[in-house]
């Protein structure tokens, strides 16, 4: 298990290399100028030559790759063109608020999927069954943004019971920085207060992230619960007399959690990159609304590293979603 | 007739569905006495597995009974609360295909206690709490009968998962699962058709050893005459849902009276030079023909045959047949 550990964290360091490259030549190839967006609007064209020359622009393109690659190794991503401080930096102040928003999102969507859907698959082809796929059908293919548009309406708009913006009312004081999560610092630190303003403010954007994946959760564990109940094993559990409730729990339904956690691994690349839209509508101050920010003022060095994160921190999920696998499945265990 | 561990009467099911109702079973009938291994012979689609389920008290989906009794020493199998009691506790299973059987995510240990634990041994003190002493007890009479089966080392086998054992030590587990709450009665479906010819002979003759060690009866369920003749006392044969013939093993497969169990014997690889068949095919379930089923396929069917079916006699030397032809015999 450890070596298995080892060598996934190792094959990382490929995938991210190839990300970089190409999120790279996307970058230089697409025709904007970071030099230009340094300079700012009222630059000569003298100025912009000379911070191409400072950044090393005029190098040929691996030469400058290659600079980059060397100075990230050392922990230097650049300084960002808009904020004009450490990339490094920047993303450490946004990271939390996006890994707290994506992880309440994820385990939303996994304990409300995984319930939905096992629910549904027991009770086959009931009314619930049959809401639970309309919904699900409904939640696959609803537009985030314009959800989360929606709720903003109905819920802070019309009946003012949910924060309409932020991680916290305009004023409040975050709590002490401990993680930078706000529920676990306010909670470690006693101050219940913010805990539940942060609580608030978090419901909508992490109820908008999560709403494809119950849906996706739900479809996989339904269909997964429905194999189990009609298999072999289930008819022989039954033949020797359990009791079906027993069957059902935990015989089934561990058996069936194993493809709805892939999903779930899979599920929280989709959720960072739609946590980019949906930080924007609720102008979360996270990593989505800063990569937003950094492409629409062609701020390269921030784009390329945040890239880098979101990478890592998949590559990252996909090993504790084959970890978790393990745990479940003695027979994937024995590859590991 | 009163000493039978299990009897079938009559029994006629029939299990609506899509295309409508379907005439699965159509009086069967036979019955089990005290440590026999029984033979219940027929083909894919003759109401084997539905016999299987009803016995066990859990007929499919949408079945009627139309008529007929199903009983385990006098109780009711047809009784789902009566049948639940007497399932896993006092009629053993053993499923056909050890590979299936097994939830893969669980050891062996984990889902054969579980049998144990709900139907317990009978002698557990009365009203016990299902706890560590109750376990440990089942736990003991597991490796017991995992011995019996000859599982080497049961105590580490028993925290193994069914992918590291082979087939055949995948089935000698089952057997022990069906063995270990001290049942009178095991059904055995098949239980060596998924297994290779060598390993087939393994289980059955442990089967034959431990049907007369533990004194339990068998109602072994197969389509292959080989396998009747290594281990059945008596055979029932089946055809499409009909009971044709019964007898002892000797009477049906040296001197089957039957047209059907005659023809079906001569499908048998080793008892025939060539490749022979049965003309023709069973009769859809939705659409059986009237009187006798296997008529329109019998070279000796005559209007008698499809007038009524022909009831199920007692003949001559014991056994009981259902032919129009073979009455005289009767």
């Amino acid at each position: 298990m450890l070596l298995f550990l080892i060598r996934r964290l190792i094959l990382i360091i490929p995938v991210l290399l190839g990300l970089l490259l190409l999120t790279f030549l996307m970058l230089r190839l697409g025709g904007n100028d970071p030099a230009a967006a340094i300079a700012g609007d009222n630059a000569t064209p003298e100025m912009i030559e000379r911070i191409r020359e400072d950044l090393g622009l005029n190098d040929p393109l691996p030469v400058q790759f290659w600079d980059y690659l060397v100075r990230a190794a050392h922990g230097d991503f650049g300084v960002s063109a808009y904020s004009q401080r450490p990339v490094g930096i920047d993303i450490l102040d946004r990271l939390p608020a996006t890994l707290e928003l994506t992880i309440v999102a994820l385990v939303l969507a996994s304990v409300l999927g995984i319930t939905f859907g096992a629910l549904a698959g027991i009770w086959r082809n009931s009314i619930f069954d049959h809401t639970v796929r309309v919904v699900s059908v409904a939640g696959l293919a609803t537009a985030s943004f314009w959800f989360a548009i929606m709720l903003q309406l109905v819920f802070s708009m019309g009946l003012e019971i949910l924060p309409l913006r932020g991680r916290l009312p305009t004023g409040w004081t975050p709590p002490p920085d401990i993680t930078g999560l706000y529920l676990v610092d306010s909670l470690v630190t006693g101050q219940f207060a913010t805990f539940w303003y942060a609580f608030l403010h978090l419901v909508m954007p992490a109820v908008t992230i999560s709403l494809g994946g119950i849906a996706t959760i739900a479809r996989f564990t339904r269909s997964a619960v429905v194999a189990a109940m009609h298999s072999e094993y289930a008819a022989y559990e039954q033949a020797v007399g359990y009791p079906r409730r027993r069957i059902l729990m935990p015989y089934v339904l561990r058996n069936s959690l194993v493809t709805p956690v892939t999903q779930i691994g899979l599920l929280f690349g989709a959720f960072v990159s739609s946590a980019v839209a949906v930080e924007s509508v609720f102008d979360w101050p996270g990593l989505g609304s800063y990569l937003v920010e950094a492409i629409f003022t062609s701020d390269f060095n921030a784009v390329l590293a945040v890239t880098l994160v979101i990478g890592a921190i998949y590559g990252v999920v996909n090993i504790l979603v084959d970890m978790t696998q393990g745990l479940l499945d003695p027979r994937v265990a024995e590859t590991m | 007739m009163s000493d039978d561990i299990l009897s079938v009467r009559d029994l006629k099911l029939s299990v609506k569905g899509d295309a409508g109702l379907a005439q699965i079973l159509d009086h069967v009938d036979f019955a089990v006495k005290p440590g026999e291994v029984m033979g219940l012979v027929g083909e894919s689609g003759c109401g084997k597995s539905t016999l299987i389920r009803t016995i066990l008290g859990l007929p499919p989906k949408g079945a009627r009974i139309d008529s007929g009794t199903v009983a385990f020493r006098g109780r009711n199998l047809l009784d789902p609360k009566e049948a639940q009691q007497i399932r896993g506790r006092e009629i053993g299973f053993i499923p056909q295909d050890p590979f299936q059987a097994f939830n893969p995510v669980f050891t062996v240990g984990a889902q054969i206690l579980e049998i144990l634990r709900w139907s317990g041994l009978p002698d557990d003190p009365k009203g016990a709490r299902y706890d560590k002493s109750l376990r440990a007890r089942h736990k003991a009479r597991l490796i017991e009968v995992l011995r019996a089966v000859q599982i080497p080392d049961p105590e580490e086998a028993l925290d193994r998962y069914p992918h590291q054992f082979s087939g055949g030590q995948r089935q000698r587990i089952l057997i022990a699962g069906a063995l270990a709450t001290r049942p009178s009665l095991i059904l055995a479906d098949e239980p060596t058709t998924a297994l290779d010819v060598t390993t087939q002979m393994q289980i059955l003759r442990l089967l034959r050893e431990l049907a007369a060690d533990y004194n339990v009866a068998m109602l072994f369920v197969t389509h292959d005459f080989g396998v009747v003749a290594q281990i059945c006392d008596r055979v029932s044969v089946m055809y499409a849902g009909q009971t044709v013939e019964t007898g002892t093993t000797p009477q049906i497969i040296d001197g089957p009276r039957h047209p059907y169990t005659g023809m079906l014997m001569a499908c048998h690889p080793e008892r025939s030079t060539e490749i022979t068949g049965i003309p023709g095919q069973v009769s859809s379930p939705l659409t059986p023909p009237p009187g006798c089923r296997f008529a329109p396929r019998c070279p000796r069917a005559t209007e008698a045959c499809t007038s009524a079916r022909p009831g199920l006699l007692n003949s001559r030397d014991g056994r009981q047949l259902a032919c129009v032809h073979e009455e005289e015999f009767a």
